[in-house]
């Protein structure tokens, strides 16, 4: 489910970026919902990293099995690995949007269409598993 | 426990007032530059409606985050054959908040950097 509303996210950035360029007619508005897609990118690669390795962490800790020492012992899959990456990742989707909307002058509304792509994504989904369901 | 939460809720108290006070002096040392360029009064309070929408953003996200995880954490610790489909639904849910604090933070960035009541 998580690969393809990633990919149906960046289906509907491109669409909207298209959309978008034909309705203004300047470089700077596919070039922001372009952007605001390498956002909510960005973003969403931070938040998959840290639960996938909380997870993995969890059931390593639960299991107790040999693989958990290794983890442990390697070090790079500590909860505090994963913060440090959590959080610089986090930093920079912040410097990106900075650079983006104040050095670059991209279009700020296109930016805002460009993180919306995910939200859309992700009710072409729920349509998705809502028709399915019915059919079931 | 009434002890730690009476001094839990004056530490929360003493930083919701930090929080006014420096809210309040930036603009308030603003002034004096915002009046002689001649800008209104519309683009200091468009910097102070930013910086609380980010931070009643951020609460909220937080707030909300925290309730996800933990109810995720509780389901798989019940129901660990569930751990795929319970990580897809917490990973999906976890972006969609963090996308309205983007879009809270684009605001904020366009009424800091782009402030379009500034001429």
């Amino acid at each position: 489910m998580i690969a393809r509303i990633a990919r149906d996210t960046a289906l509907a950035c491109l669409a909207i970026a298209l959309v978008f360029f034909l309705f203004k007619r300047t470089l700077a508005a596919p070039l922001g919902v372009l952007g605001g897609g390498l956002l909510i990118g960005l973003s969403f690669w931070a938040i998959r990293g840290t639960v996938d390795t909380f997870i993995s962490l969890q059931s390593s800790v639960s299991r107790r099995s040999g693989e958990a020492a290794k983890v442990d012992e390697t070090g790079r899959k500590s909860p505090r690995f994963a913060l440090v990456k959590f959080f610089t990742r986090h930093g920079i989707v912040a410097l990106a949007a900075y650079g983006m909307m104040v050095r670059l002058h991209v279009d700020p509304l296109g930016v805002l269409l460009g993180v919306t792509s995910l939200g859309i994504a992700a009710g072409v989904e729920a349509l998705r598993d809502l028709r399915w369901r019915r059919f079931l | 426990m009434e002890a730690f939460s009476v001094r839990t809720s004056r530490l929360l108290l003493s930083l919701c007032v930090t929080f006014v006070v420096l809210g309040l002096a930036s603009p308030a040392f603003a002034q004096e530059a915002q009046a002689a360029s001649g800008a209104s009064a519309a683009a200091q309070w468009s910097i102070i409606t930013a910086g609380f929408a980010l931070a009643i953003a951020a609460l909220g996200a937080a707030l909300g985050q925290g309730k996800a995880v933990a109810s995720a954490a509780e389901a798989i610790a019940r129901n660990p054959g569930a751990a795929g489909e319970i990580r897809g639904a917490l990973i999906l849910g976890l972006v969609l908040i963090e996308s309205l604090v983007i879009y809270v933070l684009l605001i904020s960035l366009i009424l800091f950097f782009l402030n379009p009541f500034v001429g």
